[in-house]
């Protein structure tokens, strides 16, 4: 059952906010210990920094277009505590990830 | 020029926290006479992250390459090997969240609190992502100064 009060488009973009930046960090470990990926990636841009960010932003784009649009535009099924606790846990999980990978890496 | 770039890009960066704290204080606050106004801080926020993550990414993309020689020769690798890989990935984690501020602001705040509660955390973590950047940053300056000096 959902009992959100939020609007579709918040509850599409919360729940893409939380998968683009998860696998942001997760592609950060990919590119770092995969040197095809990290090849590949400095050839589709200047950088390999620039490619990693218009991925990132692309996925959380057209991913929160797309769910915003489900459910007959009422956006994905989730409740609003749900949304809240799926974006803060998702950021501090991206933000954990990193940091320990590099912290790994010294 | 790159200097002034650097500074820009460290400017924007504060004043995308203070639009932060704008959003946030107005947001303790909200009613439908202060709605507009959260609304506008919201899409500042994020034309201001814009502007600081594109002078940043043109910055470190063009510029910061001497400085992380400079860095890895001196006594704090760190500044680079920890600091600036860490932000170069983090700091991309305002974007989307910038742009999720003023979809959260567009619902009707006065009258749902989940909205409410839903953007302060993301005014709040963006803040504290920001301070980090902005130490983070620190930190790296410190490195770059600290390799430039006599030993």
């Amino acid at each position: 059952m959902n009992s959100s009060q939020l609007n579709g488009s918040t509850k599409g973009f919360g729940i893409s906010l939380a998968v683009s930046v998860v696998f942001s960090a997760l592609l950060v470990v990919v590119k770092e210990t995969n040197e095809g990926l990290m090849k590949l990636m400095k050839t589709v841009t200047v950088h390999h920094w620039v490619t990693h960010s218009l991925v990132f932003v692309g996925l959380f784009l057209v991913l929160g277009f797309v769910l915003s649009k489900s459910n007959d535009g009422k956006g994905v099924n989730v409740s609003d505590e749900g949304l809240l606790k799926t974006v803060i846990g998702s950021n501090v999980l991206g933000a954990a990830i990193i940091a320990a990978f590099y912290l790994a890496e010294l | 020029m790159s200097h002034i770039i650097l500074l820009l890009h460290a400017s924007t960066g504060m004043f995308f926290i203070f639009a932060c704290v704008w959003v946030y204080v107005e947001t303790l606050n909200c009613t439908e006479k202060n709605l507009p106004r959260i609304r506008s801080a919201c899409v500042a926020a994020a034309a201001l992250m814009w502007a600081t993550f594109i002078i940043g990414g043109y910055w470190y993309v063009y510029f910061y390459a001497p400085d992380k020689a400079v860095i890895l020769k001196g006594p704090w690798p760190i500044a680079h090997n920890f600091y600036m890989e860490f932000k170069e990935h983090v700091l991309m984690m305002l974007l989307p969240l910038s742009l999720f501020m003023p979809i959260v602001a567009s619902n009707k705040l006065p009258s749902i609190p989940s909205a409410r509660k839903l953007l302060l955390w993301a005014a709040g973590m963006a803040i504290i992502i920001g301070v980090v950047m902005e130490g983070a940053g620190a930190i790296i300056s410190m490195g770059a100064k600290l390799g430039l000096m006599p030993a």
